[in-house]
C-alpha cells in the first residue's frame, strides 16, 4: 500500500523517532521537567521552572513543593507490552511513561508566639503510566505542529483507592501540563523536505505517528 | 524502521520541481565566439527551466517531460566587408600639346561593421534523471541529476536566429554610403559562408553546456538540522542530527519519492 494514499504527501515518525525527540526537547530545555517554588527553585532558568507557592492561611509563604519528571518514554500502537489496568492502548493512541519525584516543603512551625519554622523537604516518587492521542494546530498554510494529549493515567502503586484518584487526576494535570510544552513542528516529520498541508492524522499506527496532505 | 520517512508522489513532485527550477534560476554560459567567411560571432548566453512533468521509475529515476528551456543571446556579429575593397581604373586621355592627362584613382574601401544582436527563445526537452542523495558540507543534498544529453529539437530557433541575423545585416548594411551595388554580392558571399546549418551547430554548441550534468536540487537541509527554533531566552533551539539519509523511487501501488532518515 503507497505511504501517500489518496492524499499527494506524507510523513511519519517512529516511535524510536518521537522518543529521540523527546530526547532532545527536554535535554535543551530541561526547565519543562522540573518545577518549584522557593526555596527549592529561585527563580526559572533554562534548567527550572519556579512556578507559586500553594497559598493556605495560616502558613506563611504558603506550601512549598517541588515537582520533577524523567524524559516521558513513548510506545505508540501497538503496545510493546501490557499496561498497568485499568489502561488499555488502542488504535491511533500511545502511551506515556514517566517517574516523578514529588517534594513537598514540610514546614515545622512551633507554638503560639514561635510561628517561625523549619522547612524540611520530603520526598516520594512515583511511577506514572499515561494514554493520550496526539493533536495537531496548524497556524498557517503549511505551517502547524503536534503536541500529545493525556486522557487517562495510573500512577503506581498507591493505596488507598481515593488518594489514588486523587493522584491519578494530579498527575494527569501535571502530564498534560508538561506535554503541552513538547509541540513538534510538522517540518520535523518530513526533515522540512516540504510545507505540508494537513490532511488526514495525526493517526498512530504500527508505531509511528503519521500525517498526510498536499504540499504549498 | 527509520526513525522519519517522508513521500510525495508526480503531483507533489511536480511542484518540487518546479520550485527547484525557480531556485536554481538563471544560469550562464561562458562566452564564445566563430567566423565563417566574412562573419565573426562572439556570444554570450544565458538559460532558465520551467515546466515539466515527472515520471517515477524505481528504483531511483525521475523521468522529466516537455521540461522548457528559455535562452537568451547577445551576438556582436562582425562583417568584414574588405573583399568588397575596389578601386576604379585610371582613364587617361592623351591631349595635344599637353601629353596625356588621366583621371585620379579612385578606390572604394568598405570599413568592417559590428552589428548587436540579441535573440531568445525556448525549447522543450525531455530527460531521465538520476536521484540523488549526499552528505556534502555538512549538509544533505537531494538532487536529480540528468542522463546524458537530451536531444534538443534546434530546427526552428535556428531559422528564427538566421532570420534575425539576416534582418540585422541588412538593415546595417542599407546605412553604408554606396553600398548599393554591392548588396548582391554581399548577400551571396554571406549565404555562402553562413547558413541554416551553421546556425544549427552555433546553437548547438551554445545550448549543450546548459543541459549537460543539468541538476535541480529538490532537497537541502543542515545535518545538524534545527528541529524546533528557539523560543526566547529559557528556550533554546532544539536540534538533532540527520543520518543516513536516502532517497528512491519506491511504487507500492502508487510510484512515490521515498525520503527516509533517521535522528
Amino acid at each position: 500500500m503507497s505511504l501517500t494514499g489518496a492524499h499527494h504527501a506524507f510523513a511519519g515518525v517512529s516511535e524510536d523517532g518521537v522518543n529521540k525527540i523527546a530526547h532532545a526537547f527536554f535535554g535543551a530545555r530541561p526547565r519543562y521537567l522540573h518545577y518549584g517554588t522557593t526555596p527549592f527553585v529561585g527563580t526559572t532558568t533554562i534548567t527550572e521552572t519556579q512556578v507559586s507557592t500553594i497559598a493556605f492561611p495560616g502558613i506563611p509563604g504558603g506550601i512549598s513543593y517541588m515537582v520533577e519528571l524523567s524524559i516521558p518514554q513513548f510506545d505508540l500502537y501497538p503496545p510493546n507490552g501490557p499496561l498497568p489496568p485499568p489502561l488499555v492502548l488502542g488504535p491511533n493512541q500511545l502511551s506515556v511513561k514517566t517517574e516523578a519525584h514529588i517534594t513537598l516543603g514540610c514546614l515545622q512551625t512551633g507554638a503560639g508566639s514561635e510561628k517561625r519554622g523549619t522547612t524540611t523537604p520530603v520526598s516520594t516518587d512515583l511511577e506514572v503510566w499515561a494514554i493520550g492521542h496526539p493533536v495537531s494546530q496548524t497556524f498557517s498554510l503549511g505551517v502547524g505542529d503536534i503536541y500529545f494529549h493525556v486522557d487517562d493515567v495510573k500512577v503506581m502503586p498507591v493505596a488507598p483507592a481515593s488518594l489514588d484518584l486523587v493522584l491519578d487526576c494530579l498527575l494527569r494535570m501535571i502530564l498534560n501540563g508538561v506535554l503541552s510544552s513538547l509541540q513538534l513542528p510538522f517540518k520535523i516529520f518530513n526533515v522540512d523536505f516540504f510545507k505540508l498541508i494537513l490532511e488526514e492524522g495525526p493517526l498512530v499506527t504500527a508505531n509511528q505517528i503519521e500525517i498526510r496532505g498536499g504540499i504549498v | 524502521m527509520p526513525d522519519v520517512v517522508a513521500a510525495i508522489d508526480e503531483t507533489a513532485a511536480n511542484s518540487l520541481l518546479h520550485d527547484a527550477e525557480s531556485a536554481l534560476g538563471t544560469v550562464d554560459a561562458p562566452s564564445g565566439s566563430t567566423s565563417a567567411g566574412p562573419l565573426v560571432l562572439q556570444w554570450s548566453a544565458s538559460a532558465s527551466f520551467s515546466g515539466g512533468t515527472v515520471a517515477f521509475t524505481p528504483p531511483d529515476v525521475i523521468a522529466i517531460d516537455n521540461c522548457t528551456i528559455n535562452y537568451e543571446l547577445s551576438v556582436d556579429l562582425s562583417i568584414d566587408l574588405s573583399f568588397l575593397d575596389i578601386c576604379l581604373p585610371q582613364v587617361c586621355v592623351p591631349i595635344p600639346c599637353v601629353g596625356n592627362v588621366c583621371t585620379p584613382k579612385i578606390c572604394l574601401t568598405f570599413p568592417p561593421i559590428s552589428i548587436p544582436i540579441s535573440f531568445s527563445e525556448a525549447i522543450e526537452f525531455s530527460a531521465d534523471f538520476d536521484l540523488t542523495a549526499t552528505l556534502a558540507g555538512g549538509d544533505w543534498e537531494i538532487d536529480v541529476v540528468i542522463l546524458g544529453v537530451p536531444t534538443l529539437d534546434l530546427g526552428p530557433g535556428a531559422l528564427a536566429l538566421l532570420e534575425a541575423i539576416t534582418v540585422a545585416i541588412a538593415a546595417a548594411l542599407e546605412a553604408i554610403p554606396l553600398i548599393g551595388p554591392f548588396l548582391a554580392l554581399i548577400t551571396v558571399a554571406i549565404a555562402a559562408a553562413f547558413g541554416i546549418a551553421d546556425v544549427t551547430g552555433l546553437l548547438g554548441d551554445i545550448l549543450t553546456p546548459f543541459v549537460s550534468g543539468l541538476k535541480f536540487k529538490l532537497y537541502k537541509q543542515p545535518q545538524h538540522f534545527e528541529a524546533i527554533p528557539a523560543g526566547g531566552a529559557l528556550d533554546p533551539a532544539v536540534f538533532v542530527t540527520l543520518q543516513n539519509l536516502t532517497a528512491e523511487v519506491q511504487d507500492a501501488g502508487k510510484p512515490e519519492l521515498v525520503v527516509s532518515v533517521d535522528i
